[in-house]
């Protein structure tokens, strides 16, 4: 079996190391770096949800080691409509799985991840998309065997969300129309130490940036005062 | 980089046997040892590799085993699928390398619904399609079936539409009987009626999904870290329940691969999402790993 190896900039650089010429070649596709995450729309989203939300939210009821070593924003549901109450998030620090059990056998399970492996040109681009009401990305929503998920891309993360229903004949699971509303509840974040961190450098570098900008106009101003 | 050494058949033979019999002693059946034994012989491209592939060492799934040699088997090229049974897919990669195979036992990928006992075999009769038992599915050649016709959407698939996973049948047609074991280092993340889901502790943090292991015999639960070639639970046909009655499909493992991809738009953007990737290349090649020796030993 021929085997190619392809850069992370994609297949387009695949060099095909066996000169088998029958099978098809087979690319192996090394890991992108991980994809920086777009922390000014994380804050704009935290100070909103803490303006409308009552109370530290499900974050509070996550596992801080967890939590803590978790680099990326955690997508979570606003309080009120899904049980959170058995909320269990698993870090792998650039990677995370939150595991969500509803009632009679309703399963939600979110997953955060900012390493892609390159795609084939139309893997993404070509999957239908769905718009939501109050939620600003792109959705792809799929049937799997023993639910649906939906993907998108929010803070220049990837997150999945997954419903799975023990009985298949669940309203929960007969159709989207349940992960629909589960994809509109998770409009809350939390943060963890790493991902705060992050947040505050951000924070600063964005201070000094914009004091930079105006001390520049104001020298500016200062040299052409007298002209 | 990648070499390739191609053995006479005899030797081929002799290395099968030194590796290959002891290593199944323990799940498979004396009466399909023989059947077994014999395909592999038959076949005379049997190849060994040996990968000295360096640049694979930020995906743990390969660490262990990117160094053994490899040893061939009958199967058919990734993206061939049985005839009339879908649309297919054209583009292959090995989305998933070094993982470790994901049943113990020796194993027969091929279709569920396209082979005998199958709903859409073909027979004379309408209603008699054969038996899921019937030694032509488990037998050599493996069959891709990933984007065979199913109503599910499957972007990778030419008609956009299939199948999002491998099926692949244990040694031999009795359930609850082969274990099938983690891919690769992980963390459990899902546990249904039916389904076991684990995410690679290692980048990419695949998700690989079991599906139809007898619910009585997974041995992990959400939150559980698993070794590379640890027992998750039993190869069976359970297909959970449905307005409470149980439900029932051909003894098989459904295995899934998803990953998060990104596409990468012509003005230069990145379109990111995750994605059920074809499982099959990696699978051919785990199992070629497998008949070398590798992770079979790692189940306690
Ligand atoms: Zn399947």
């Amino acid at each position: 079996m021929a085997v190619v190896v392809a850069a992370s900039t994609g297949p387009a650089e695949a060099q095909t190391l066996q000169g088998n010429s029958s099978p098809p070649a087979i690319l192996q596709r090394r890991p992108l770096p991980p994809a920086p995450v777009q922390w000014q729309a994380v804050l704009d989203r935290l100070a909103r949800v803490r303006a409308s939300r009552q109370g530290p939210g499900v974050v509070a009821r996550l596992v801080k080691s967890e939590l803590d070593k978790t680099e990326l924003p955690v997508l979570l549901p606003r309080e009120g409509v899904l049980d959170t109450a058995k909320a269990k998030l698993m870090s792998f620090g650039d990677a995370y799985a939150l595991d969500l059990p509803q009632a009679k056998g309703v399963h939600i399970t979110a997953y955060g991840n900012r390493t892609f492996l390159p795609a084939p040109a139309g893997a993404v681009s070509r999957r239908p998309i769905t718009r939501l009401k109050d939620v600003a990305e792109d959705i792809r929503i799929t049937q799997m065997e023993d639910g649906w998920t939906a993907t998108f891309s929010r803070y220049g993360m990837v997150y999945s969300l997954d419903v799975s229903c023990d009985d298949a004949a669940a309203p929960e699971c007969k159709t989207d129309g349940y992960l629909k509303t589960v994809i509109t509840q998770f409009d809350d974040v939390g943060l963890g130490a790493r991902a705060q961190a992050e947040a505050e450098r951000f924070r600063a570098n964005a201070n000094q940036t914009g004091s930079l900008v105006d001390q520049l106009t104001k020298s500016f101003r200062d040299l052409t005062k007298g002209g | 980089m990648q070499t390739r050494t191609i053995l006479q058949p005899t030797l081929a033979a002799v290395l099968f046997i030194l590796a290959g019999c002891d290593r199944f002693t323990q799940t498979a059946e004396p009466s399909s040892s023989g059947a077994e034994a014999s395909a592999p012989t038959s076949e005379a491209d049997v190849s060994a590799e040996a990968s000295t592939d360096l640049s694979e060492t930020s995906e743990s799934a390969s660490d262990s085993a990117s160094e053994a040699a490899l040893t061939d088997f009958p199967h058919d090229d990734p993206t061939k699928l049985v005839a009339g049974s879908g649309s297919g897919y054209s583009e292959v990669s090995n989305w998933a390398p070094g993982i470790c195979f994901p049943i113990q036992s020796v194993a027969y990928a091929n279709s569920q619904v396209y082979s005998p006992g199958g709903d859409h075999y073909p027979t004379t009769s309408a209603s008699n399609h054969g038996s899921q038992c019937d030694a032509k599915n488990y037998a050599y050649p493996w069959h891709d079936n990933f984007c065979e016709a199913r109503s599910w959407t499957n972007p990778v698939c030419a008609s956009g539409s299939g199948h999002q996973g491998q099926d692949i049948r244990p040694s031999t047609c009795k359930a609850n009987l082969y274990w099938a074991i983690a891919a690769e280092d992980g963390t459990v993340t899902q546990v249904g009626s039916y389904t076991v889901a684990i995410t690679g502790n290692a980048t990419p943090h695949r998700i690989y999904r079991y599906l139809h292991m007898q619910k009585a015999s997974v041995q992990v639960a959400v939150g559980d870290h698993v070794v590379r070639g640890q027992k998750l639970g039993l190869v069976s046909n359970n297909l959970g329940v449905s307005n409470g009655v149980q439900q029932y499909t051909t003894i098989h493992l459904h295995f899934e691969v998803r990953v998060a991809q990104a596409e990468t738009m012509s003005d230069g953007k990145q379109l990111a999402a995750n994605a059920f990737v074809p499982p099959y290349a990696a699978l051919v090649d785990a199992y070629q790993r497998r008949l070398s020796g590798d992770c079979a030993a790692a189940t306690p």
